[in-house]
């Protein structure tokens, strides 16, 4: 009897905090329910008084007008952010295995090279600007790129160096033993063995440049325009586009949504910068 | 290749152009901040230490440090808080964790400037869901981002929105990585639930508690792109932190020199952080080399 209403206040225990999670989901959900919902929207249904809770006669107009109009935009954040990605891991590769296997520098340059991962965009948003013009390069999707390098690779340089201090040495050192090189043993060995790691880090680097808004505001103007800058734009050209600028807004972050989902699993060790595992 | 040709080969690269893209960037901001920098013309004179008293005398730079502070303050307590009460609660609900927790982490991946741009949606005066739920709770309409004294509010609402995630995972992680023996032999002493998490879970959580006071104070100092969006500073000055102080002085008001001294301003609690924030991860570094 006793055992039966311990069982049973253990259930309704769980039940009311089912019920908050439930809440907190719908709390984090509905903006993004909003935002999807605004841009099936025509535009009667938009910004009406009292608000339409769902769409009556949803069109697909939003959704056509942010896949003709606003493709240079993801193309340009797709090349940036593909090769601030794989510059970030060529280079996190070799320098975390050196870091990981030998005492590089002490720990001086290994910690340089971590804090430059928190470098605030804001210090370096006028001298590379000024640096840019100078070079002729602004409006570029190279002028974009090299500013992004400064939180990608030290990213990547920390992140793999914590997933190549996981492969026994023992591995490399019997390869070692068959008549490999130490770069031979880098590729053929370790790399292969923390493929999923690299693929955590490439993804943490790419939704970072994925998103980053400053440095591309500042260091484009028409061409080399990003899809966070193109989004903040019609904001300020037309401000009566909601259903657009909402299915653009859909259109850039759903990659990352699904990306983060995919990777779940790691987020916790690459938000915390491997701090937790 | 001797040993140390392939560390030098491997390391050198990224050293040389982590050097050319941040210490020469910052040499010349340094020398940026003296100068009296006018873009229109090519020749540019010394101001000595104008540009930092300028900004020194310019209230809207203590305005927007205020601004900047409020944050800092009331976004690292809600955010720790609410983080913590809802990885407490996900750690009592084992089965339903593995369902609830990739859903809950959503928001911290939704682009930041969309993030400001879904605010002008839903905190919309006439049109937006919330009032409409405050109306029917019998509240009158606010007007949220459009008003000088909720425009903060309504920013870091958004904020502790998207980033709540991110503090509670982490502390979730935290929690379920801690060692099960001090919680058993408490049980044995007839310690109740709230005691056990008193005296055992948040003295052991501390240093990750550490990590994620400092990691949060790091971007909470650099917001930038949500405000841009949705209020630029407004309405007035009543939502404008120091990134945008410094971005606007620099990109608006187009006074180069003032925005790279305010830049170094902002840099100095900044690298304090990260000092801290790498003194930890020393710290965890050299526990893990005992293991």
């Amino acid at each position: 009897m006793k055992k039966l209403k311990s069982k049973n206040r253990l259930l309704i225990k769980r039940i009311i905090l089912s019920l908050v999670i439930i809440v907190v989901v719908i709390v984090s959900l509905f903006p993004i329910y909003w935002l999807m919902l605004t841009s099936i929207q025509p535009k009667t249904e938009l910004m009406t008084s009292p608000p339409n809770f769902v769409s009556k006669a949803p069109t697909a107009k939003n959704w056509q007008f942010a896949f003709s109009n606003t493709l240079p935009y993801f193309f340009n954040s797709l090349v940036i952010a593909t090769v601030a990605t794989l510059a970030a891991i060529v280079l996190g590769a070799m320098s975390g295995y050196a870091f990981a296997r030998y005492k590089v520098g002490g720990n001086a340059l290994l910690f340089w090279i971590l804090s430059l991962k928190f470098f605030p965009p804001v210090v370096a948003i006028v001298p590379y600007f000024l640096m840019m013009q100078a070079l002729h390069i602004i409006d570029t999707r190279t002028a974009v790129i090299i500013p992004h390098l400064i939180i990608t690779v030290p990213f990547a340089v920390w992140m793999i160096k914590g997933f190549i201090q996981e492969v026994p040495r023992e591995l490399e050192e019997s390869a070692m033993i068959d008549g490999a090189t130490q770069l031979g043993v880098i590729r053929m060995i370790t790399l292969p063995l923390i493929a999923p790691g690299l693929v955590v880090t490439a993804l943490f680097c790419f939704i970072w440049s994925w998103n980053d808004f400053m440095f591309a505001l500042i260091l484009t103007r028409n061409h080399a325009i990003t899809i966070p800058v193109a989004i903040a734009g019609m904001r300020e050209a037309h401000g009566l586009m909601w259903g657009e600028v909402s299915a653009t807004s859909a259109l850039g972050t759903f990659p990352i949504i699904i990306l983060a989902v995919i990777l779940q699993k790691y987020l916790v060790r690459g938000l915390s910068l491997g701090s937790i595992k | 290749m001797t040993k140390k040709g392939v560390i030098l080969f491997l390391v050198l690269p990224t050293v040389v152009i982590l050097a050319a893209i941040v210490i020469f960037p910052m040499i010349y901001s340094i020398v940026v901040s003296f100068m009296n920098y006018d873009l229109r013309i090519p020749k540019h004179s010394f101001a000595g230490f104008n540009n930092f008293t300028g900004i020194l005398k310019d209230s809207m730079f203590y305005s927007s440090a205020i601004v900047t502070g409020i944050m800092l303050f009331v976004e690292l307590v809600v955010e720790l808080l609410l983080g913590l009460f809802i990885a407490m609660i996900l750690v009592e609900i084992p089965f339903s964790r593995k369902i609830y927790q990739p859903i809950l982490l959503i928001p911290m991946m939704v682009m930041p400037v969309v993030v400001g741009y879904v605010g002008r949606l839903i905190f919309a005066v006439r049109s937006g869901p919330i009032n409409y739920f405050l109306n029917m709770i019998g509240v009158n309409s606010l007007l949220w981002h459009a008003s000088p004294h909720l425009a903060l509010v309504t920013i870091m609402i958004l904020r502790i929105w998207r980033w709540t995630p991110f503090v509670m995972a982490t502390l979730l992680a935290g929690i379920l990585s801690l060692p099960i023996e001090p919680y058993e032999s408490v049980k044995v002493d007839g310690a109740n639930k709230w005691q056990t998490f008193i005296y055992i879970t948040l003295p052991m959580l501390k240093p990750i508690i550490t990590l994620v006071v400092i990691m949060r104070a790091l971007e909470i100092m650099q917001a930038f792109d949500i405000i841009y969006v949705l209020t630029m500073g407004g309405p007035g000055i009543s939502s404008m932190p120091l990134s945008l102080f410094t971005y606007l002085k620099g990109f608006r008001y187009w006074n180069i020199g003032q925005a790279a001294a305010a830049a170094w301003l902002i840099m100095i609690p900044l690298s304090i952080l990260v000092t801290f924030f790498v003194k930890l991860m020393e710290k965890g570094e050299e526990i893990e080399e005992q293991k």
